[in-house]
Parts: structure tokens; sequence; C-alpha cells
């Protein structure tokens, strides 16, 4: 634990911001999976099945692990300036 | 500018502590990010939607999708453009002439399919499987939403004598079929009655009353002890959404009913309809982090995911469905709070995708979950 830094928790939030930005880019949007998935007549097309369930992931990562783990590093930075 | 040394060892407690003070900060106020003013989402769902009716080409591969999912979807998706429409000429939100030209098109070609193919056309498969147990066969389901449609637009402009009759046609049948009815409901599908259809007959047959001078008080005052005596659920108060023409319950309270009834209730018995209201609220609305969802059956009671429900989504046991027609009810009833929470959700969880033309839709949705939207998020003047 002692061993972790705020870089860490950057390299956390790129590791998610990164590939759904790829995927955002690629025009993949989420939920097309699930509907897929409970209704499988309706499946559109296994890409859309696997990016759309992976764009659900991510999307989850961006909104809720994404600025916490930013917020977090610029807290510690603060608080090492302090201490420094 | 003094940078602080990578070699410096932060104390164990850093990395978990600030996480936490993150959280703490984040999670409170994240849903503000997705707040937006229901007003505009509706100008754009409604741009969007009156192109595709002066589109057909755009009209006809979103009707085409939905019907391969369900019959049913294609003739909503017409309903409820028609009636957002005539609510947004009526508040000055568009022009009464484009407002009247979408509406009359939707009108003209849905009852020529109607028409042409009979009403099952608007139908689910099972609707062929036997024949109504009230004759001559008819649906209140494709009934009470025509009458409806003809009632709303009549409010932005009473000058088609043909639309008058046809609207009264139905009024008179939808009222005959009811009277005979061993609870005064109605069947949708053979000995298959719903909630949904018959709360929107009730309401189309109190507007023949105020725009054509009809008396049937004693009728809904009837049909309301009726309801009220037969098909309210015994653990919750809420209305059931289904039951057999004798008025056995086949679905109890679900919120892809309930929300659609209560909304065509507040012009039947607006009392009725708003204690109905603080029922559902109360079982099948959640407000979680500023974030809101409605449920699609209260906790005393689960049906079966299917069709109507939409995909559940595990654990908090919110259905798009519900929650997208919990923006009709909550607007109609003036409920801002849960309004705003539910609009975040959408922001969140539907996945908004704007046109180059202004239009908006959601990946999530489809051309009838966004009409039931824009005509949710056109209720915000009442």
């Amino acid at each position: 634990m002692s061993r972790l830094a705020p870089r860490h928790f950057v390299a956390v939030a790129l590791a998610i911001l990164l590939p759904f930005g790829a995927l955002h880019a690629a025009g993949i949007r989420g939920w097309t999976s699930i509907v897929s998935l409970t209704f499988p007549e309706h499946v559109p097309h296994d890409v859309a099945l696997f990016g759309g369930g992976l764009y659900i992931v991510l999307w989850a990562g961006v909104v809720l692990v994404v600025p916490v783990f930013l917020i977090a590093a610029l807290i510690w930075v603060g608080v090492e300036r302090l201490r420094a | 500018m003094r940078v602080v040394s990578a070699k410096r060892k932060s104390p164990g407690w850093m990395a978990p502590l600030t996480l936490l003070l993150a959280m703490l900060i984040w999670l409170p106020s994240f849903h503000l990010f997705f707040w937006s003013d229901p007003q505009a989402t509706a100008v754009a769902l409604a741009n969007r939607q009156v192109q595709l009716w002066t589109q057909p080409e755009r009209r006809q591969g979103a009707i085409a999708d939905m019907r391969r999912s369900n019959a049913e979807w294609d003739f909503m998706g017409r309903s409820y453009v028609a009636w957002a429409l005539a609510q947004r000429a009526l508040d000055h939100e568009i022009p009464t002439s484009d407002a009247l030209n979408v509406i009359d098109s939707i009108l003209e070609e849905t009852l020529k399919i109607e028409e042409a193919e009979g009403f099952r056309f608007f139908l689910l498969p099972y609707a062929h499987r036997a024949p109504y147990l009230q004759q001559p066969d008819r649906s209140l389901f494709v009934d009470s939403e025509i009458a409806l449609i003809i009632a709303l637009r009549r409010q932005v402009a009473d000058d088609r004598p043909d639309l008058k009759a046809i609207f009264q046609s139905r009024v008179a049948g939808m009222v005959e079929r009811m009277s005979q009815a061993p609870v005064l409901h109605s069947e949708s599908y053979p000995n298959e009655c719903w909630m949904f259809d018959n709360a929107t007959a009730a309401a189309a047959i109190t507007w023949s009353d105020r725009l054509d001078g009809t008396d049937h008080q004693a009728f809904i005052k009837q049909w309301l002890e009726r309801t009220k005596a037969h098909l309210v659920d015994a653990e919750t108060g809420m209305l059931i959404s289904s039951y057999q023409l004798d008025g056995k319950v086949l679905d109890g309270p679900e919120g892809s009913s309930i929300w659609m009834a209560i909304h065509a209730l507040l012009w039947v018995d607006p009392d009725f309809a708003k204690q109905q209201y603080a029922l559902a609220r109360k079982e099948l609305g959640r407000n979680i982090l500023g974030f809101g969802f409605a449920r699609e059956w209260p906790v005393s009671y689960r049906g079966p995911q299917d069709i109507d429900s939409g995909i559940v989504i595990p654990f908090l046991d919110a259905s798009p469905s519900s929650s997208a027609l919990a923006i009709l009810a909550a607007a109609r009833v003036g409920d801002q709070d849960f309004l705003e929470a539910l609009v975040s959700s959408l922001n969140l969880g539907a996945f908004p995708m704007r046109d180059a033309d202004g239009g908006i839709r959601y990946a999530a949705s489809n051309q009838v979950g966004d009409a039931v939207l824009l005509y949710g998020l056109s209720q915000g003047k009442h």
C-alpha cells in the first residue's frame, strides 16, 4: 500500500478512459448488448454485442471510478504539498 | 514551483483515505453533471419525431425495427407522438399547423392500415389465437388510443367533422362493450383486459362529455366503483395491470401499466389518480444519489420480465419502460424532484444521441420509447 502514489490513481483512470474513448469514437454505444442477450431474436450482430457490453462496463467506470481516482489523486498531491 | 518528490514515501493510510474522501465528494454530486432542462430535451425529441413523420423513408426504417419486436410499439409510437404534439400545440410550444400536419398524417395512415389489415395488425400474434369473448372482435387497446388521439387533436382545432364522427363512433362502441362487461372493463386481447387501455378509454369517454356534450357521468361513476372494488391489489392498494373479462387477475401492479393509467385517470378522477400516484411513487419510485428510476413491480409482487417491462436491471429492479412512463406521471402530477431525478438517469443510462439537425434520440430506446419520453416531457406546464 505504501508504494502507491497519485500517479497510480491517474493510471487507473487512463486505463478506463482510453478503451472507452476508442469504443465511443468507433460509434459503439451501450445497451444494444443487454437487449440482445435478453431477446436473442433481435440480436443485431456479434460486434455490437461484445462492444456494447464492454461499453457499458467502461461507462460505469468512467462515471463512478475515474472521477473518484482523479479527485483522490488531486487530494493526495495537495496533502503531500502541505506535508513537504 | 515545488515538486513533490517521487521518492518521498507516503503513509500507508494515504491511498484509502484519499479514495474515501474522493468518494464522499463525488458520489453525492455526480448526478448534477447529468441534469438537463426537461423542456430543452422535449424540444430536441419533438424535432426528431417530427422529422420521422415528415420523412417517410426514415419513419419506415424506425417502424420496421419496432415491428420486428412488437407490433404494439408501431401503434403506440404513433399515439404518443400525436398526443405529445397536440399537448405542445396547446401549450404553444409548436405552431398549430405543424402539429396538425403530423397528427393528421398519423391518423390518416393508422386508420388506413386498420381498415386494410384489421386492428390485429397492431397487436401481438397471440391476438389471433382465439375469438374475443365480447363479439364482434375489437380491441380496446386500438380503439381507446385512436379515440384519445382525436380527442386531443380536437382540442387543438375542432375543424374536421370526419374525425369528430370517428371519435363519437369509437366512444359509443367502447361504452357499449364496457357497459356489457362484468367489471365494466373490456378486452384488449381475447379474454385479456389491461388497465392501461381501460383507463385510456375512460379518459377518451370523459373527453367526449367535454367536447360533445354527451353525458357519461353515471357510467364513469359506476366504472370507477367497479375498478376500485375489483381491480385493486389488496397488498399495495395499487391498480392491477391485466385481468380476464370477468375480473380474474392475470398480472398484479406493474410500472409499465400504472403510470400510464394514472396519467389517464387524472382526467377522469383526479383525486383517485393522485392517490394511485402516491402509492406507485412509494412502491415503485426510487431515488439513489440523485438518480431516479422506477421498478416494474412492487416488492410484494413480482411478475414476468417481458416485452412490456423491458430489461429489468438486476439488484436495483429498475425497469426502463416503467421509468420512462414514470416521467409521464411525475410530470402530470407536478412531482418535479422525481421528474428531474428520472431525467438525470435518462442522461446517464440511456445514451442520448444528437442529430446534426437538432433532434435527439436515445441509444437505449427506440421510436416508441422516445415518443413516450416526448409526451412525458411535454407535460411540463401542467
